[in-house]
Order: structure tokens, then sequence, then C-alpha cells
């Protein structure tokens, strides 16, 4: 016993032990307060020290498990591409359907027509665009010679059909000639070739207007259905401007609504109750 | 070894508990590198060198980084009691060194983990296993190259034979 009580460090030890313990119960409902003094003191310099352990602990979880960063890194990537795509093709998504409503509306509007609802599949690489490619052909029933229109007008005619594809000649087409009327005065003319100016398309060109027409810029003109080819009072254009020169050229310019470099759907017009045509 | 240099050693150990083992830790494992620290200082110099370390080291760990004051340094002096205890008993038998650090860890592990309990902590069996007993098992091995290189810096007074 006498040899144990002269073992100094370990009751040192043991009292301290004792002691730490009895610190230890104290603060472990104090700790969180800080209302006491001593967290008062020390909480500032704990709080700093912490904000400090995140940052030097970060720092070395980066330099030590750098390959955990990487796949992390990689993953979040990953991630963040996919949502792109995602975002990328829900916003697509938007856009095609409302297209496709504002054809829906289009087509509902005129109940006499019956059209195939059908998207751009090729392009002519030429600015002018004079020629599309359908992906309706004619298992649908698309034939040579139907209209092709969108709600914004006409885009032109099919010239060449296979089983599930169809070529139109566009209004772009220098040689492309419809009938047409100004809707205001009910004049008739023909309405085809292009009006450039510096290479830039502005319109199409009117001819054939009676002598005594009233056309002003402004009007709208519209398919005449004199041919057969167009259903008659399809929304073509506005005059943009009138030649005021006389006879032997144009009579005036009608601009197109419709984006021929962005076209990406379109109505073909496969039938025509015989009321209206 | 001047005892004032286990300052800064201590200082340091508290340290790599604070910021570099959290960043390596993987399923929970963190060994106490105080604690080891503190096992070397009384197997490889004397057992007061020990206490010391035990208690700056285990009191500022607690301070920092710990919720309750003084529960680390408890520990860690537990530790070293024990430590020493076996090791008196052993006759001081270097070759036994790590068991006994083993012992202390364990004793230091259990310290903590009782007045968790006490406090209202739940018991958790499976992290005891998988995240508290092997970093027992480091903090004993790591008393090995701790007291290597401690007996090192101190000419001729070690515990150890």
């Amino acid at each position: 016993m006498r040899k144990l009580w002269k073992n100094r460090p370990m009751w040192i030890a043991l009292i301290a032990i004792v002691l730490l313990i009895v610190l230890a119960a104290f603060t472990a409902n104090g700790r969180g307060s800080k209302d006491g003094l001593f967290s008062a003191a020390v909480t500032p310099v704990a709080e700093t020290l912490h904000a400090v352990q995140q940052e030097i602990g970060g720092f070395f979880a980066r330099v030590f498990t750098p390959s955990a960063i990487q796949e992390e890194n990689e993953r979040l990537r990953e991630t963040v591409l996919l949502q792109e795509q995602k975002l990328a093709l829900l916003d697509e998504t938007e856009k095609e359907n409302a297209r496709l409503s504002e054809l829906l509306n289009f087509a509902e509007s005129n109940p006499d027509m019956h059209f195939v609802t059908a998207s751009v599949i090729g392009r002519d690489s030429n600015p002018y665009i004079d020629t599309i490619t359908l992906n309706a052909g004619s298992r649908s029933g698309v034939a040579e010679k139907m209209a092709v229109i969108t709600p914004d007008g006409v885009v032109g005619r099919v010239s060449e059909v296979g089983p599930n594809w169809c070529r139109v000649k566009t209004m772009c087409d220098e040689k492309m000639r419809i009938s047409v009327m100004v809707q205001r005065t009910r004049d008739e003319g023909m309405l085809g070739g292009l009006y450039l100016e510096d290479g830039e398309i502005l319109g199409t060109l009117l001819y054939y207007l009676p002598g005594k027409a009233d056309v002003r810029t402004g009007d709208t003109i519209r398919t005449s259905g004199i041919g057969g080819l167009f259903p008659k009072g399809l929304y073509v254009g506005t005059v943009i401007a009138v030649n005021e020169e006389g006879r032997g050229t144009h009579d005036a310019i009608v601009s197109m609504d419709i984006d021929f470099l962005h076209l990406e759907e379109a109505l073909i017009v496969v039938g025509v109750d015989e009321a209206i045509g | 070894m001047k005892r004032l240099l286990l300052i800064p050693a201590a200082i340091l150990a508290v340290f790599i508990d604070a910021f570099v083992f959290p960043a390596l830790s993987g399923n929970g494992i963190r060994p106490l590198f105080t604690l080891s620290l503190a096992l070397a200082a009384a197997a490889a110099t004397k057992v007061q060198d020990g206490i010391l370390v035990a208690v700056f080291g285990g009191l500022l760990a607690d301070l920092f980084c710990n919720p309750y004051i003084g529960l680390s340094a408890a520990a860690y002096l537990i530790a070293v009691a024990i430590m020493y205890g076996f090791i008196r008993k052993s006759g001081f038998r270097r070759g036994l060194l790590i068991p006994f650090a083993a012992v202390g860890a364990v004793a230091a592990e259990t310290a903590i983990l009782i007045f968790s309990l006490a406090i209202g902590a739940r018991f958790d069996a499976l992290r005891l296993l998988r995240a508290t007993l092997p970093s027992v098992v480091l903090e004993a091995l790591l008393v090995c190259p701790l007291a290597a290189l401690l007996k090192s810096r101190e000419k001729g007074s070690s515990l150890l034979r």
C-alpha cells in the first residue's frame, strides 16, 4: 500500500482523470449554450477554428484523395451534362409542341381541308431554298402538285413523291407561279419569282393585276383558287411595295412571312371538300 | 528529450487529429494521433511525459474540437496509466509495447464510450466494430514508430528494455 502511495505520477494521473471527467460532465450540458463565462470566452475561438478546420480539412481531403475528388467531379460533370441534355430536349419538345399546336389550330380552323402533317427532313443547300423534303409520301395519301402550307402562308407544292417522303417546290423557286388575289379589292393576279436586293430575298413579285387595280402597301394577298392547285383563300403574304412605273414589269412586291430557312413542319393539303373547292 | 518539445509535438498531434485524419478517414476510422503520441511518450521516455502530452493535447483537442472539455484528456490519461501499469508489471519489456498500447487505446476508447452512453448517446455496435476497433489497432501500431522517434531524441532514459 505504501508502495502504491509512493507512486506519485499515478496518483496525479488518477486525480487528474477524476477532475477531467468531472469537468467533461460539467461541460456536457453547458458547452452548447453561450451563456457561461467559459463558453463566452471559448466559443468565438472555437467557431473560428472550426471554420479553419473545415477549410484545412477540405484542403487535405483534396490533396490526399485526388482520385475521389476527380471521380466526384466527373460524376457531377456527367450529371450536369445529362441535365443540360434533358433541358435542351424539354425546350425542343416545348417548341415542337407549340409549332404543332399552331398547325393543329390552323387545321381545326379549316375543317373543309384535309391535311397531312409532315416534318422537314431535307433542305436545299442553296440560300434560296427552292426545294425541301418532307417525311410524308404516297403511303400517307400525298400526291404530286398538292399544296403545302403553314399558318404563316403558302410554302409551295409537291413536285415529287416517294413512299414515305415528298419533295416540295417552294415559293422561292424562280419558276413557281400561283394564282392570287388582293383580299381587299378581290383583284386577281399571278405571284412568282423572287425580288432580291443585295442577294437577300425581300419578297415575291405580283404580276398581271388588272389595269385599274387598286393595290396598296399593306394589302393582304391570298390564293385565288384559280387553276385548282391551291385552295382558295390561303394566306400568302402582304404587299410591301407597289410598282408605280407602269406595265411591263411587276405590279407589286409581296413579302412572305414564312422563314424557309427554319421551317420545320408543314401541312400538305391532301383534299378539299367540294363545297369550298 | 526536453520535455518542452513535447508541447509543440502535442499541438502538431492535435492538428493532425483535427485536420489531417478526418480528411483521410474512411468508414469513420479515425485513429487518435494525440493518444498514440501520449502512449509513445510514456513508453519511450518517462510516464510524466506521457501524462503531459495526454493532458495538454487532450485539453487542446477538447477545447477546440470536441463537445466535452476534459473527456479526451481523461481518456488519454487513463490509457497512459493503464499502459504504464502493464509495462511495469511486465518488467518493461519492449516486445510487449504494441499489445500494451492496444490495451491503453482500448481503455481510452472505452472511457469515451462509457461517458457518451452516460450522457445519453445511443450504443452503436456496428460503428464500434467497423470504426472504433480499427482505430484502436492503428493507434497501437502508431505507438511503435513514435516511441522509436522519441527514443532516438532521448539518450539513455527509456521505460523499455
